[in-house]
């Protein structure tokens, strides 16, 4: 603290007596210099006692102390201000970036629907003519004609797999492999596609079983096509892989939880290969002989769509002998909804599951 | 011209099953004829979902092969229209064919009863293997392997 009474002469006390200042003191903290504590003449008129400036050292330590935490908090205040503002711009420019991004994914989705269907239209007619050739309805063929034939149909065939596959693949993507759960009625999803997959089994002669229960199920809560995809996928699989015997399906449920397995009398997967079985892309080596269009993504998706939705995959097998394929999925009895319309159907169609 | 002393014998009655086959591209259609005729069904092919409805009504095929995308009608709005009249699906069963798997569509059919299959993933054989399942008809000539 200076005095300017106390100095002798010199600059320091002409500057402080220029400013009619009375007291300087500089105002620290143990870490850092804050400014001058400048005093003039007290009002009274009367001149600082030893008590007054006792005072004042006291209060400098604390005043530099408070100007700092002042000086600091307006920054930060500051700092705050213009961080929300930084942060609205930012989220305003990830929504737009994400909205841009929706509009390309369905674009982008938009273009493979229509491009795979364009595609498969001219695959239909090629891989179907050649097929009929190679059956004779065209006339008998050379053994070298049956063969070319066959050449050509079987690229075709190929070509059919890749467009699946594209299809497939592209759904993959995180923007559209999204789960969606609605109210869904799991049996009758189930007795679905078993009546869709029956004419399979029937043209391979092998038994497919499925009782369904008899008391009603709540609906649950389940992403619908996705899951329905994987129940077609295991009944599929299953008769496509079971040259003779039977396929049977076994469902129940928990309070919290839906349960599914096919069962099949099949020539099952080897033991080398059941670790990667439900790895993308992966085709057991006895499958191929079987069928040589597998893509090797049903089961990948399906393990997806069961883990995604948190539920567990069921697989066990003995080559040669069979296999099971199933899941638990957990399934929360959706709150009850109003059911919609059954799209102007009558009675009479609906009965028509049963008498098939 | 003297009046025909016997009687004109009646035409052969046609008892064969009829297939529909809703189908706008005249390759695919024409391709499922052959195959099905091969077999000994009768085939009526019509181009536009107009049309195919109208042919339902008048022929009451025994089974209808249906194709979505067609000029007119698309075959999920021949299916709304034919529910919309009370017809009795029970009496036909109908496989849906297309080319564009789109899971709306899907569920669409399978809530009409139909079946739902894509054509490219199918050879003509295939298909007339599960029209005969579904008539009940025992395959003319064996499974080729």
């Amino acid at each position: 603290m200076i005095i300017a009474d106390e100095l002798e002469g010199g600059k320091r006390k002409e500057l402080l007596e220029h400013h009619d200042l009375r007291i300087s003191t500089m105002l620290r903290t143990s870490e850092d210099f804050i400014g001058y504590l400048l005093i003039g003449d007290k009002l009274s008129g009367d001149v600082y006692s030893d008590q007054d400036i006792k005072v004042l050292e006291i209060i400098s330590r604390q005043l530099a102390v408070a100007l700092q935490n002042a000086k600091a908090f307006a920054e930060i205040k500051e700092f705050n201000v213009t961080l929300q503002g930084r942060v609205e711009h930012a989220t305003n420019r990830l929504r737009i970036a994400n909205r841009h991004l929706k509009e390309l994914d369905q674009a982008k989705d938009e273009f493979i629907s229509m491009a795979s269907h364009q595609l498969r239209t001219p695959l239909t007619t090629i891989k179907g003519y050649l097929s009929m050739l190679s059956e004779g309805d065209a006339g008998k063929l050379t053994a070298m004609q049956n063969q070319f034939v066959g050449y050509g149909f079987d690229a075709s065939q190929r070509m059919v797999n890749l467009i699946s596959d594209l299809l497939n693949v592209s759904r993959l993507s995180a923007g559209r492999f999204i789960i969606q759960p609605t109210p869904t009625d799991f049996v009758k999803m189930v007795s679905d596609e078993v009546r869709q997959l029956r004419s399979h089994a029937e043209a391979k002669k092998i038994a497919l079983i499925f009782n369904p229960p008899a008391e009603a199920w709540p609906l649950v809560d389940l992403d619908d096509n996705k899951t329905r995809q994987v129940i077609m996928n295991f009944i599929d699989n299953a008769i496509y892989y079971t040259p003779s015997g039977e396929v049977r399906i076994l469902l129940s449920r928990t309070p919290k939880s839906v349960h599914f397995e096919v069962h099949d009398t099949g020539i099952g997967v080897p033991r080398k290969a059941q670790g990667k079985l439900f790895g993308k892309f992966f085709r057991a080596e006895n499958a191929q002989g079987v069928r040589p269009d597998g893509t090797g993504l049903g089961l990948y998706l399906a393990k997806r769509v069961v883990e995604d939705q948190g539920g567990t995959l069921i697989f066990s097998s003995t080559e040669g002998k069979g296999s099971i394929f199933g899941f638990d999925l957990p399934a929360k009895a959706s709150k009850p909804v109003k059911q919609g319309g059954n799209h102007g159907h009558t009675s009479k169609s609906r009965t028509r599951r049963t008498s098939r | 011209m003297a009046i025909q002393a016997n009687p004109v014998p009646a035409a052969p009655v046609d008892d064969r099953k009829v297939v529909l086959v809703a189908e706008d591209d005249p390759f695919i259609s024409r391709m499922y004829q052959i195959k099905l005729e091969s077999a000994g069904l009768r085939v009526i092919v019509k181009a536009n979902g107009r049309d195919a409805y109208e042919a339902v009504k008048l022929n009451a095929p025994s089974l209808l092969l249906l194709d979505i995308n067609m000029p007119e009608l698309t075959g999920l709005e021949l299916l709304s229209a034919l529910a919309g009249d009370n017809f009795d699906f029970s009496t036909m069963p109908v496989m849906v064919l297309t080319n564009s798997s789109n899971p709306e569509d899907r569920k669409t059919a399978q809530s009409y009863g139909a079946d739902y299959l894509v054509k490219a993933d199918y050879t003509p054989r295939e298909v007339l293997d599960m029209i005969q399942t579904k008539l009940g008809i025992n395959p003319v000539a064996p499974k080729t392997a």
